[in-house]
Formats: C-alpha cells, structure tokens, sequence
C-alpha cells in the first residue's frame, strides 16, 4: 500500500484530506442516527423507572428525579414472575439445542454430502420459510391438538424439525460449510472417519462462529415469541415472560410503566446474549464469510 | 487488524459499563422479588397441606378470569375463603381483558380442557351458548342460591334459560376535572338525571374547555384547532359502549329491549352517532377516536391530568380515583333522552365441567356482591343486585369511600325510571357478528371523511339481515 | 470455486469407492432427516390439511368440531361478497410489505455501510442499532405509541411540535399516517438485517476498492463496481426474507388497534386469519381459504422476484448439476 502511495503523492494528499472531511461528516452523520435510535430505548428505560403519574405528564419528566423501583415490583408481583422465568427457560433452552442441532445436520448435509435428490430437498425445505405461517396455522394447531401436543411440546417440536422460520438457519449454514475446503473432509475420509466423525470433529470447530450466530438469533426469536406462544398456552401457570408482559399490557386501565419495567426485565437476557456474543456477530460472521 | 482489537476493547469496556447499569436494576428488583416468593411459597404450601386434610371429596373447580393485580388477589382471596368453607379446591387462571380471553377459551374447546367457570366477555356469551357448552343455570335462580339480580345483567339464551348473571354491573359516567372547570368558569355537570345538561350547553361548555396553545379557547374568535393543547372532552374508547349510548340517548336504538325490532338503521341512531363524530371532527371539543379501545384517552383519571377537562368514561374507572379531589363524576348529558349505557362481564358455568353441581354452588358464591366487597367499595365494580341500591344499609356498605358526587350519580341512574340501557350483546344473538360488520367502515365516519348516514345507508342493510337470521354463527 | 474443485474430483472418487458413495447416500438421507421430516409433517401436510379444510364451513355444535363440505363457497365469499374483507386486507398488507421491504433494505445497507467506517465507539453504535430488535415487539410498540400519540395523552413527539407552534400530526388515528408508525417501528428494529449487511460488508475485497480508487472512481464507482457485486447475494435473501416477515405483520397491529383501527388499514392478512379462525366462529374453513390464496400470492412474489435475480437461482441450479453428474 505504501509503495502505490508514493507514485502520486501530491493528488493522493489532496485528495485524502477531502475524504478525511467526507469520513468525519459520515462519522458524524452515524453518530446522529446512533442518538435517533437510543432516543426510543432511553426512553423505555426512562418509562420503567418513573411514577404512574410522571410517565404521560406534560410537560415530558426527561428525567426522573428519584428512580422508582416500584414499577418492577408491581408488575413481577402480577405476573407469576418466577413460574414464567422457568417456562420460558424450559422452552428456549430445548428450542435453541433443537435449532442449532438440527440445522447444523440439514447444513452440512445440503453442504458437503452427496444423496439422492438433494437439490429438490433443499429448494424445499428452504421454501418452507417463505410461507406464511398463517396458511398451516389451523391444520398444524389440530395436529398438535388431537396428539395432545398442544403446549409447550407445540413450541419447542419445530425446532428439531428445521421449521417454524429455521429454514432460514439451514441456509445460512450451508452457505457455510461451502466454504470449508473439500479437501479437509477428502483427506479424513482417507483415514477412515465416517460422516459424523468428519461433521463433529472437523466440521463442526470450522462453523462454530456460525453455529453460535445462529443459537443467539434462535434464542432471540423463541425468547420473544409471541404469535404462537398465545395460540399454545393455555393457563397463566404455563406462560412464557412476553406473555406476562401481555398480561400487565392487557389491562383496561394502562399502567405502561409497569409494562416498561417488566419489559426491561424481559429483553435483559436478549441484550446479555447480545454483548456477550457480539464478537461473533460481527468479528465471527467475516472469519468465514456469507455468500450466496 | 489491530485497529479493530483496540475499537474492541473499548466497545466491549463501553457494553460492560452498560450492561453493569443493566445488570444493577435488574438485580435490586430480582432479589426484591425473590425475597416475596420465598415469603409465600411456604405459606402456600402450608395451605396446600391443610387443604388435602379437610377435602374429603378432593374436587378441583378451574375457574379462569381476568383481572388487574387488585382483582386477581381479590379473586384470589375469594376462592381460598371458598376452600376453607368447603374444602372444594379452586384453580384460579388470571388471563388479559381484552379479544385474547376468546382465544384461549376457543383453543381450550378445541382441545376439551375447557374450565368449569370463567369470565365471559359481554359480546360472546351468546356465541358459547350457540356452540352448546354454556350451562343452565336458571335452577340458580328459582331456587333462591342466587337472589335476583338486576334485569339488564342477568343473561338469556334465545330460549329464555338464565345463561349468567354478571358480576358486577357497570355504566356509563361523565368525569370531570373540578380545577379545569373552576379555571374555566363553567359549572359543575349536575349529579341528577333530571338535571342532565342537553347536548347545546355540553357542547357549549365543552368549547369553553378547549384551549389551543396560544391560550384562546374553542369558543373565542381566532382559535385554531390544528394547535388544540387541552381537549374539553375524551372518550375513553371509541366502541360499541359508547355508540349505542349515543344511538339511545337520541332517541334511536340498537335493537328493542324485547328483541323484536331493530332500530340500529333508524334516522334518529345514525344521527347521534353524528353527534359523536360532529365533537371531534366540527365542534373540535374531543380528540380523534377509532372504534377501537386503544385509540381512546386510556385511564379518565389519567386523561383529566393530562389534557382532558371532561372525559366519558365506564365506571370501573372509578377506581382508578382513589381519593383524588380534582376529579367529580356526573350525569352523561342528553340528546334527546338522558340514559346511560349498561355493561357488565357475566360468569358462566360450562357444561363440560365434570363436576357440575359444585360448579354452580362455586358461581352462587362468586356472584354475591358480598363477597365481592373491596371490588364494590374501589368503585371498580358496581353491584349487580337490585336492593344494593336501594336499601340504604347495603348502600352504605359500598358507597362510602366513593366520592360524593359519584354516589349521587350512580344512584340517581339507578332510581330513575328507565335511566339504564341494556347492552343488546345480551340478547342479541347475532350481535357479535352484527359489531364486526359494523366495525368494519364506522371509522370512516368518525374520521369525518363520510357522514354516519352515508355509512349507515351502505352497512345497514347487511347487519339488519345478520339480526334477521337471529344465530351467531 | 470449491464446488468445482469437488465435482472435480467426485467422478474419481466415485470410481473408486461405488459403496462408499451409497455409504453417503445413507449419512446424506440421515442427516436431512429432520429437515425433511419437517417439512413433511409440518409443511407440507398442514399446507394440504389447510386446502382441505378450505372446501368446508367449520362450526362447533355441543362442543365438538363440525366439518360440512361447501366446495368452493369460502371462496366464492372471498371474491363476491362484499362483506369479505379479503381484497382489502390482502392490498394493505403488500403496499406495507412492499414500501417496507424497500425501506429497510435501502436504510440497513446504508447504516451498515456507515457502520463499516473505521472509527472509534463503531461497536457501540452497532450495538445501539442491534438492540432495539431484541426487545419484544409489544414494548416497542408501546413505546412509539407514547411517543407519536396524540400530545394530549402524553405523546412526546406532538407535544414537542405543539411547543414549536407546528401543527401535531395524528400518528395512530389517521388512517394514512398509521403506515409511517409503522415504518418507524420496523426501521427501528431491522437491527438484525443491519448485522448481516455489516458482516457481508467484510468479504468486500479492499484490494479492488482501493484500485478504484487510484483510477479516480468516487464512492459512488466504489460501491456499483466492487461492494454491490459482493453483496448481491445476501442483500437479495435478505430482502426475501423482509418480504415475508412483513406479510406476517401481526403484533404491532394487535398491540395498536386489535380490530384493525384506523379504518381498517391495519387489518393485515395475519390479523385477520387469526380473528377468523380463534376470534370469530364458524369461519375456521374461510380462514384456511384465504390462506391459500395468500400462499399463492406469495408464491407470485417470490416467483418473480427469483426471476429478476440471478445468482441465487444460479447456486441452486449448480447444486442440480451437481447431483446429475453423480
């Protein structure tokens, strides 16, 4: 790079300060937006801990001036807090072992394995998330029904089978283990490993950054689960937290501070999945690349 | 490379602090709260253990509800005192108030776990009666385990069997902001039926009421409503509560308390449903409303501290008061005819249940206002039978934390002869269908851009064959 | 690239080790199994129960489920009565889902390629965008209905332009702007997408950019040559993606409205398939078909959007020559 550098020096120079001044305006632009979209979380953040009377004032509280933990207190003690914490853990810990399993499997196989019909399997499968859930709603409700399924087994059973929206996570996977040279598996098959050994021992270390990619986007989306989770459970005792959250919400008197607060609660376990895998996110995404 | 290890670092310190604030919120109300559980669940299995000791019959009732915090520890507590009376166990669901509660008892049907006694919305009731899982319970009635409810909530089927009584009755009222009024100079609403302001002097005050930013209100020259601060009035949801008020109170109607004739098409309904629109969209006293719950002022009380003078309200709102003085409660003001509107969600018993006979004597003790008595006294509900009203000793027992002009009202609705409208949902089958086909276009005449007749002329047709079939479904 | 190299080598493989490609066949089978499983059971078999179903008017008698077959008269409802709210459900939801997926697509790519400068506090920013996605959609949309609501409840938005003497905007009660409160939202939670594009945003080759850039070529060249190339892929199933997502609008419309309000214009396709088969009675048979003519619609869409999109079909139909050459 310094060696191109040198051989236009003076335009180069002319040219990099004015895109220095463009690179600080972009800088500041995202800056800007940045503040735009924290606006709205301060401001839920702000929602939780300020009083009934403080939260609709006019004019606005932007700050309140004695934080409130009543709010929490009010609405964890509506809800059966605890019992829902458990439900909701007691379905997305399944649900994301489910998706990452599963789809890793369709992944590499769709991937890196040769069978028959394959490419009509995949089209398929991949097809399966550009329906619209509304058109299997009823028929998959009665089957879970008359099996007697219709509960949390209803919510946590897509996952292990690449449905419920995981067709995405099939895809993104298999775009992955394309990247993986053929060689590596070639080479172990020499050796003698069978299909799983090359999956689990070689496969799998390769696509980790993927594979927790795809368990943080599966806990996200069960963990806010909102469509299904009405249409399955059935009494506040097998309620997940987003439906506690309805509960408070769903009164005829609003008492949106305590929905905020409760919110606050809810999306806590989402933000530190987050800030935990954030590397991968970003960092774990480029090691290998998505390509369609 | 490098570059991006130190925006690392420094993001990652940035996300810790973050999360550390996060982290410290979380944790003071989680430990708070962890503290609560720890304090109950002993008890609760305490009572558990006794429970087992005295149940010799160990029959399990589910009773499924819904409720703010006040109601379900209410509820709560009603249906342990039944326990220990009875030794027959209750299995209390809470649920949200609002279009879910169908689902859960459509899904439930479906999958044969209805309850034994729930909550019932006033829209649907008719509907689960027409699916055949609603029980009689008309036997209640004559043998005297209930007492006689009010006639505008005690529920038919179309075959006249007592299909539920509602657990409380609830009308219509007017809030006010007595501070807004005052700074206003506009008089107090009265508390008399007789007395109720017609609709010139409500709209009239109502302008005085509304203020633009720049300090002029609706009724002087200059004001402009695009820049209207303070509104004179709000409605607390745009629906059918309200509309058939104003269908009523002008003289028109939905269908006839008999169930014989349809009235919702008729000249006089459409206008005063005009009258409602006419509010927001010529006189500009009221703020834009849908037919719908969540695009009205939410809470009253809320709204008379926010920018509301006046606010048109259920009573349930009652209990969201709580010793405020600002707020006073009157008559709604007339059309044509100074009514109210009635509602009041009834408790049914389903005829599913497996243990039928002890469901119904669970809903007899359910229904009696007396052990209903915290919700009574908050004002979040109103009684349901008729000598609570009346006989001044069982007044007394409800009306005393209420404020003074909230007892007049609802008394002198009460007394006044012909005063409440019944919610046609009870004795309308078609209703439900009736109500969607109408939802379907109102919001055009609310908005301004039709008149309610042009609408009526185009939907009234369609909903008056609905009544015709006289079925739900 | 690697999928050449191995066609490359497969032929002699195979040669070699016939049993060993049957052996493949078996784990291949084995490992799909879920995946196909699954879309057997539930896909394939609801999608056709559904169909079925259409052709019926579903009601409940004494609490059991009663099916009459009424061969196409669910859909006759749908196209001929002027009760049915079909037609207008099905225009709302694909103006949204059209105008939103050119939104979001259009803002995530730009925010990413701002969030791919190099600059300090980038992965705080990146993080500020991520997070509004995780939160439930019900907290969201509370949150934007106390900030656009009309100012006298409160609304923080009205109240602000009240006091710069701007007429206040009815955000959730005028039927037209209810779609910008809409957009809003959805802007402000496509933090998922804005991830991906970043992460995309890491394979464009700097080499390249920089040869651009020594031949003149401003950012404008930059990006049509080199970035846009790269990230076609994934900005097209991106945009695939969003396209579904968006005809499957349901919370935001729940949480606003329930019923649709205002003037029906939130009525969407979701919200209405679930009022009719949980809400309404005796109309579970016209739910499945209006369904089924939205999966079809559906199907249409991304028909066609495959069809003016090249290189997504193109790795398909690689993956079928492949399996043709073995």
């Amino acid at each position: 790079m310094t060696a191109s550098a040198t051989m236009k020096y003076s335009s180069i120079k002319r040219a990099k300060s004015r895109s220095k001044a463009i690179h600080i305006a972009l800088i500041t632009l995202s800056c800007l937006l940045g503040l735009i979209f924290a606006f709205p979380l301060y401001w839920l953040l702000r929602g939780a801990f300020v009083s009934h009377s403080e939260i609709l004032a006019r004019p606005p509280v932007f700050f309140p001036e004695q934080l409130n933990a009543d709010n929490f207190k009010l609405g964890l003690e509506r809800i059966q807090f605890w019992r829902q914490l458990w439900n909701s853990v007691s379905i997305v810990v399944p649900y994301v072992i489910g998706t990452v399993l599963t789809t890793s499997f369709a992944g590499y196989a769709f991937a890196k394995l040769k069978f028959p019909l394959r490419g009509m399997w995949f089209v398929l499968v991949i097809s399966s998330m550009m329906l619209p859930s509304a058109v299997t709603l009823l028929p998959q409700f009665s089957l879970y029904t008359s099996l007697g399924l219709a509960g949390k087994p209803a919510l946590i059973i897509p996952a292990f089978f690449c449905a419920g929206g995981n067709a995405y996570f099939v895809f993104l996977l298999r775009q992955f283990f394309m990247t993986i040279p053929g060689e590596l598996s070639e080479a172990a098959k020499i050796d003698g490993a069978g299909h799983f050994r090359i999956y689990s021992r070689i496969m799998l270390p390769l696509i980790r950054p993927a594979m927790i990619v795809v368990a943080l986007f599966s806990f996200i989306n069960c963990w806010n689960e909102f469509f299904y989770t009405m249409i399955y459970l059935k009494t506040e005792a097998d309620y997940t937290l987003p439906m506690g959250l309805y509960i408070v919400n769903g009164m005829r008197i609003p008492n949106y501070e305590q929905v905020m607060a409760l919110a606050l609660v809810v999306t806590a376990p989402c933000l530190v999945f987050f800030l935990i895998g954030n590397k991968y996110f970003v960092e774990g995404i480029t090691l290998t690349g998505i390509k369609g | 490379m490098k570059f991006g290890k130190r925006n690392l670092a420094l993001s990652l310190a940035l996300t810790m602090a973050f999360s550390a604030l996060a982290g410290c919120s979380g944790n003071s109300n989680n430990s708070g709260n962890a503290k609560n559980a720890a304090t109950e669940a002993p008890k609760a299995s305490e009572a558990a253990v006794d429970k087992k000791d005295v149940s010799a019959k160990d029959i399990t009732l589910e009773l499924l509800y819904w409720g703010d915090d006040v109601q379900k520890k209410l509820v709560e507590a009603a249906a342990e005192k039944y326990t220990a009376d009875t030794g027959v166990k209750i299995n209390a669901q809470v649920l949200p108030a609002d279009g879910t509660f169908d689902t859960f008892i459509q899904t439930r049907l479906q999958s044969g776990e209805l309850p034994d006694i729930s909550y019932m919305g006033e829209g649907d009731i008719q509907k689960y009666n027409e699916m055949g899982i609603l029980a009689d319970i008309s036997d209640l009635l004559k043998d005297g385990s209930i007492p006689e409810k009010l006639p505008a909530i005690t529920i038919h089927s179309p075959e006249q069997k007592v299909i539920g009584v509602g657990l409380s009755n609830q009308m219509e009222l007017l809030f006010y902001s007595k501070s807004k009024f005052d700074e206003a100079g506009v008089s107090y609403p009265p508390t008399k039926v007789e007395d109720a302001w017609d609709w010139d002097t409500f709209v009239a005050n109502a302008k005085k009421l509304t203020k633009d930013s720049k300090g002029k209100t609706a009724a002087d020259a200059g004001f402009d409503a695009s820049l209207t601060e303070n509104y004179g009035l709000g409605f607390t949801a745009g629906r059918e509560f309200h509309h058939f008020w104003a269908a009523n109170a002008n003289g028109g109607g939905i269908v006839s308390p008999d169930g014989k004739e349809f009235q919702w098409d008729s000249p006089k309904s459409a206008e005063g449903i005009q009258k409602l629109a006419d509010l927001v969209n010529k006189d500009k006293v009221a703020s834009p409303f849908t037919y719908t719950w969540s695009t009205g002022i939410g809470s009253a009380v809320d709204a008379l501290s926010g920018g509301y003078a006046m606010a048109i309200s259920g009573s349930w709102d009652l209990a969201n008061i709580k010793g405020n003085e600002d707020i006073g409660i009157g008559v709604l003001p007339k059309m044509e005819k100074a009514v109210t509107m009635n509602a009041g969600a009834p408790l049914v018993v389903y005829n599913t249940s497996k243990h039928i006979e002890e469901a119904k004597k669970f809903y007899a003790y359910m229904v009696n206002p007396e052990n209903s008595l915290e919700l009574l006294k908050s004002g979040a509900w109103l009684p349901n039978q008729a000598d609570w009203y009346t006989d001044p000793a069982l007044v007394d027992k409800w009306t005393a934390d209420l404020p003074e002009s909230a007892k007049e009202t609802i008394l002198s609705y009460s007394t006044a002869k012909d005063a409440i409208v019944q919610w046609p949902a009870y004795y309308v089958p078609a209703y439900l269908k009736m109500n969607t086909e109408y939802e379907k276009s109102i919001d055009q005449a609310l908005s301004g851009k039709k008149t309610v007749k042009e609408i009526y002329d185009s939907i009234m047709p369609a909903i008056k064959k609905l009544w015709e079939s006289g079925k739900v479904s | 690239m690697n999928p050449e190299s191995k066609t490359g080598v497969a032929p002699v493989y195979v040669k070699k080790h016939a049993k060993g490609a049957t052996k493949e066949a078996v784990a291949g089978y084995l490992f799909a199994a879920p995946a196909i499983i699954g879309f057997l059971v539930l896909t394939l078999y609801p999608m056709l129960a559904s169909l079925f179903y259409s052709f019926h008017k579903i009601t409940i008698l004494s609490g059991s489920q009663v099916m009459d077959w009424i061969g196409l008269d669910n859909y006759r409802y749908i196209f001929n009565n002027p009760s049915s709210e079909f037609k207008k459900s099905i225009t709302v939801t694909l103006i949204y889902a059209f105008v939103n997926v050119a939104l979001v697509i259009v803002f995530c790519l730009i925010v990413a390629l701002l969030l791919n400068r190099k600059f300090i506090s980038r992965n705080l920013l990146r993080a500020i965008f991520f997070l509004p996605s995780v939160v439930p959609m019900l907290a969201t949309t509370i949150v934007w209905q106390m900030l656009l609501q009309n100012q006298a409840k409160g609304g923080l938005v009205n109240w602000l332009l009240l006091q710069l003497g701007i007429a206040p905007v009815e955000f959730l009660t005028d039927p037209i702007r209810i779609f910008e409160t809409l957009f809003i939202m959805s802007l402000w939670t496509c933090g998922g997408t804005i991830v991906v594009f970043i992460a995309t945003l890491q394979d464009v080759p700097g080499e390249l950019l920089e040869a651009i850039e020594m031949d003149g070529g401003n950012a404008w060249h930059k990006f049509l040559k080199v970035t846009y190339p790269t990230i076609k892929p994934v900005l097209f199933f991106q945009l695939i993606m969003c396209m579904m997502t968006s005809i499957q609008i349901y919370t935001q419309s729940v949480v606003l409205s329930r019923n649709g309000a205002p003037d029906r214009m939130t009525y969407f396709i979701n919200v209405m398939i679930y009022d009719h088969s949980f809400v309404q009675v005796g109309m579970r048979g016209l739910a499945s078909a209006e369904a089924w003519i939205v999966f079809l619609i559906t199907m249409v869409i991304t028909g066609v959007l495959f069809y003016f999109q090249g290189s997504f079909k193109r790795d398909d139909s690689m993956g079928t020559r492949k399996r043709v050459r073995l």
